[in-house]
This record gives structure tokens, C-alpha cells and sequence, in this order.
């Protein structure tokens, strides 16, 4: 209920309103699509699919712990006034952008037949990651809602971070291309995996490793429980400080 | 039968800082320097019981510690530690009326998020309704934006939503006062049927008026203790001479 409020107040007010929401993805893509294909000549077979799919896994990423940072502060009226648990606002702003990336992917697949590919049921594996993804962003989202209260500068923080990460992830290039004394590093970051199965799983470009797909599920389970710890402990004292 | 409400102990210390360091940035540049935190008590060992079916009022002057009281039961704020509280029965707080309305949704989709929000499941809102918008008399103005609503309108659809929260318990923050005299007549109507159907009633309030026509009981808390509890009628004159 206040997942789908969420969704449709972002989209309010505009006739377009869910198209908007498209056009950042999109006009990414679209941007970094030209660039590497027409300037720098790029000719990987799929290079397009694979673009579009890190793109739009990085950036419910990046919107889904921006949206959850915000799920705290953002609702002080409701949260100084009646008791509800304070958790699921959180993860009710999440799971509104949650949305959003379920439309991005739809429009993936389209993009995915379209290009010729097709479907093996090792794609299935994909969803795993999904549901790992979703957990990551939200134990994220908990642990910056919390911090954000104390410290208000990690919201221009965080933004930075992502802008970072975004080079720091396999989005644009992909994973063979990193020199194999830098490659743990990279992996070392859950989104890294994730995109990278992903493209194994649906394109069928890239590498698997059981490891690697281990760590990443165990990683995004594991942040999700230290978030909602974090959230628990803390929560009652942010409410006082809100 | 046992009370609706004991509270043995109770004392709120909020810790208050010298100086409030929002950002990282002022964390860095004052290190040296530190941040005194001093304790301020709002609540000091309050000891009260509420009895199943009464009227409770709760009077003090600004800044006494009402609200913060109101805001424990509520669980909104954790008391201190040896603190102790049991409420017996599902309790609805009605601290203040249109939580989470928002001006671009319509008048039916704020009922709906309005009473999700005070825990209300779907089902339980689809039946009720008819009868929210009834106790409102926005029959023709359910489908509009509620920024369009005059400010009387909107209380008025917050107010009715609230009514509809079916707890045996129910605390109110002065939210008599809303709407024109017709609507504040049907509220006070609607106090009275809860209060003959044996619901239990705590009230914060400035209004002798409404003290005097609803209490049963009062409580005066005066520099965060309890003052005087007992009949509205001496508790109000207390009051009066305090101020």
C-alpha cells in the first residue's frame, strides 16, 4: 500500500509520469551507447543488451538506497505522530523504486528478443540475483536512514559514491578487460557479481564462478541482516532525533 | 477488571547537546571541542492508573510533559530505563489528525493511506468506507485532490478516519477542536457513544470546557510530575491557580 503511494506520488504531476522515471536510464544508455559504439568503435557482439542491463541494475541501485536514505527523514511527521514500524517505511520507499526496476527490466527483455537472443534456462539463475539485489539495496537503505540522521552530508556523500561506483562496476566494460591483479577488487564489490552473472545468466557473455555467485547471495543476505540489526538498535534513538 | 492503562515509574530523559552537529563536516572542524550532552527530564516518576471505560483528562501547561507522556503510551518515544507500562487492549493514538495526508492524492485514496497508516487492513477500510465518508459529509468531493479541499474539509475527512479506528483504548491530543460547530457537535456526539460503549479515553487538553463536560477523572502534571489527580472539577482549579 504505501509502496505503491510511494511509486505513484514520484510519478505524480506529470502526464508522462512514468516515462520520466525511464528517460535517466535510458538517456544513460543511450549517451554511453553512442560513445563506445560510434567514437570509440566498440564492436562486441550484444555490447548494446549488455549496456543496457548493467545500466539498469546499477541504477535501481543507486535508486533504491537514495529512496531508502530518504525513508527515515523523509516521513519525521508521520513517524514524530503515530506509531507504525518505522522499518517498513524504509523498505516501503525501496520497494517503490523496486517497481520502477521491474518496468526497466521488462523493457530489457523486449530489447533482448529484439537483439536475438535467446533464452537458455540457465537464465533462470538470474532471479536469485534479483531477489539478492533487492536485499542488498534494502540492508543498504536501512544502515544510510539511520546514519543519515546524525550526519545529513551523507546524503551528497553517497551520491558521490555511486558516481564512483559506477566506474568501479562492470557496467561499461566488462569484466575480462580488468587486469586479473585488479579483478578481486572490483569483485569485491557485490554489484560487480551481479551484473556480471546477470549478463552470463541472460546474455550469455561474461563468466560465472559457483564462488563468486555464493559470495554474492551470502554478501547482500548478510548486509540485509546487519541493516535491519543496525535499524533495530538504533531506531528508537533517531526517532528522539529526528 | 483489570485497569486499561498502569504506569509505575515512568520518567522520560531526553539528552539534550549543547550544540547540534548535523553534518560530518561540523564533526571534523570541532573535534577539539566537545559536545556537552545535559539531561533534560520531561517526565519524573509518574505513577497513575487508568480504570477500564473512564474518561481521563490530562491538563498541564505548555512544555509540562503532556504530550511527551502521550507520545510514551503511544510507544512513539521509549521511556527511561525501570520504567514501567502495560496497556491492556489495542490502543489508538489520534495524536493529530491526516497523518501522511498528502495534498495530491484524492480524498478516497487519503482515506485509504490515512487508515493503512493507523493499521487498518484493506478489508477493514473497504467496509468502513461508506461510513467515513458519511461521518465526513464530503460525499461529493471524494474524488478530488485534497489540495482543492478547504482546511475544515480536510480535517474533517482526518477526523472521521480516526473515528473509525475500533479501540477499546483512545488517546486523544486536543483534536476537539476542528471543523464548524455542526462537526465539532458530532464529534463530541461520537465521544460520547465511545464513551457509553465502555471505551477507555485519555484526553490532553486546554479546553476546561470539553474537561469539564467529558471527564470522569483528570490529571494535572505541573513541571513534570503529577500534580493532582481526581475529580475534573478540583483539578481545574488547581490549575487555574498555578497559572
Amino acid at each position: 500500500m504505501l509502496t505503491w503511494t510511494n511509486f505513484k506520488l514520484r510519478y505524480y504531476g506529470s502526464y508522462l509520469g512514468y516515462f520520466w522515471s525511464l528517460l535517466k536510464p535510458l538517456g544513460l544508455f543511450g549517451v554511453l551507447y553512442v560513445v563506445f559504439t560510434v567514437f570509440l568503435k566498440q564492436s562486441t557482439p550484444h555490447f548494446g543488451v549488455a549496456l543496457l542491463l548493467g545500466i539498469i541494475l546499477w541504477d535501481f541501485f543507486v535508486a533504491g538506497t537514495m529512496a531508502g536514505m530518504n525513508g527515515f527523514i523523509g516521513n519525521y511527521q508521520m513517524i514524530r505522530k503515530v506509531y507504525l514500524p518505522r522499518i517498513v517505511l524504509v523498505a516501503a520507499a525501496v520497494s517503490s523504486t523496486f517497481i520502477g526496476f521491474f518496468f526497466n527490466l521488462l523493457i530489457f527483455f523486449c530489447f533482448a528478443l529484439f537483439d536475438g537472443i535467446r533464452f537458455t534456462p540457465k537464465a533462470l539463475w538470474f532471479f536469485p540475483l534479483v531477489v539478492a539485489l533487492y536485499l542488498l539495496v534494502l540492508g543498504i537503505g536501512f544502515i544510510l536512514s539511520i546514519v543519515v540522521v546524525k550526519v545529513r552530508d551523507i546524503l551528497s556523500l553517497w551520491e558521490v559514491a555511486t558516481q564512483l561506483g559506477f566506474w568501479a562496476t562492470p557496467i561499461v566494460y566488462k569484466m575480462e578487460i580488468v587486469p586479473s591483479s585488479w579483478r578481486f577488487f572490483i569483485f569485491f564489490n557485490p554489484m560487480s557479481g551481479i551484473i556480471e552473472y546477470s549478463r552470463y545468466l541472460l546474455i550469455g557473455i561474461g563468466g560465472l564462478t559457483k564462488i563468486g555467485y555464493s559470495y554474492v547471495i551470502a554478501l547482500s543476505l548478510l548486509t540485509f541482516l546487519v541493516g535491519v540489526g543496525v535499524f533495530k538498535w538504533k531506531e528508537e534513538e533517531m526517532v528522539e532525533d529526528l | 477488571m483489570e485497569p486499561a492503562i498502569v504506569v509505575k515509574n515512568l520518567s522520560k530523559t531526553f539528552r539534550l547537546t549543547a550544540e547540534r552537529r548535523g553534518t560530518l563536516r561540523e564533526r571534523l572542524i570541532k573535534l577539539h571541542v566537545r559536545n556537552e550532552r545535559k539531561p533534560k527530564r520531561t517526565l519524573e516518576n509518574l505513577n497513575f492508573e487508568i480504570q477500564q471505560g473512564e474518561f481521563f483528562g490530562i491538563i498541564g501547561r505548555n512544555g509540562s510533559g503532556k504530550s511527551t507522556l502521550l507520545k510514551i503510551l503511544a510507544r512513539i518515544y521509549k521511556p527511561d530505563k525501570g520504567s514501567e507500562f502495560t496497556i491492556n487492549g489495542r490502543i489508538a493514538p489520534m495524536l493529530e489528525l491526516g497523518v501522511g495526508f498528502n495534498s495530491e492524492l484524492t480524498g478516497r485514496e487519503n482515506v485509504y493511506l490515512n487508515a493503512t497508516i493507523l493499521g487498518l487492513t484493506k478489508q477493514e477500510i473497504d467496509a468502513r468506507y461508506a461510513d467515513i465518508v458519511r461521518f465526513a459529509e464530503l460525499e461529493d468531493f471524494m474524488e478530488m485532490q485534497v489540495k482543492h479541499y478547504s482546511s475544515g474539509m480536510s480535517v474533517k475527512l482526518a477526523f472521521s478516519v480516526a473515528a473509525q479506528i475500533d479501540a477499546p483504548i483512545m488517546l486523544l491530543d486536543e483534536v476537539l477542536a476542528v471543523g464548524d460547530f455542526v462537526f465539532q457537535e458530532k464529534c463530541f456526539a461520537y465521544f460520547e457513544e465511545c464513551k457509553k460503549k465502555g471505551k477507555t479515553i485519555i484526553l490532553v487538553t486546554h479546553s476546561t470546557g470539553s474537561m469539564k463536560r467529558f471527564a470522569d477523572r483528570a490529571m494535572l502534571i505541573h513541571q513534570s510530575r503529577i500534580d493532582m489527580i481526581g475529580d475534573p472539577q478540583k483539578v481545574l482549579e488547581r490549575y487555574h491557580q498555578l497559572g
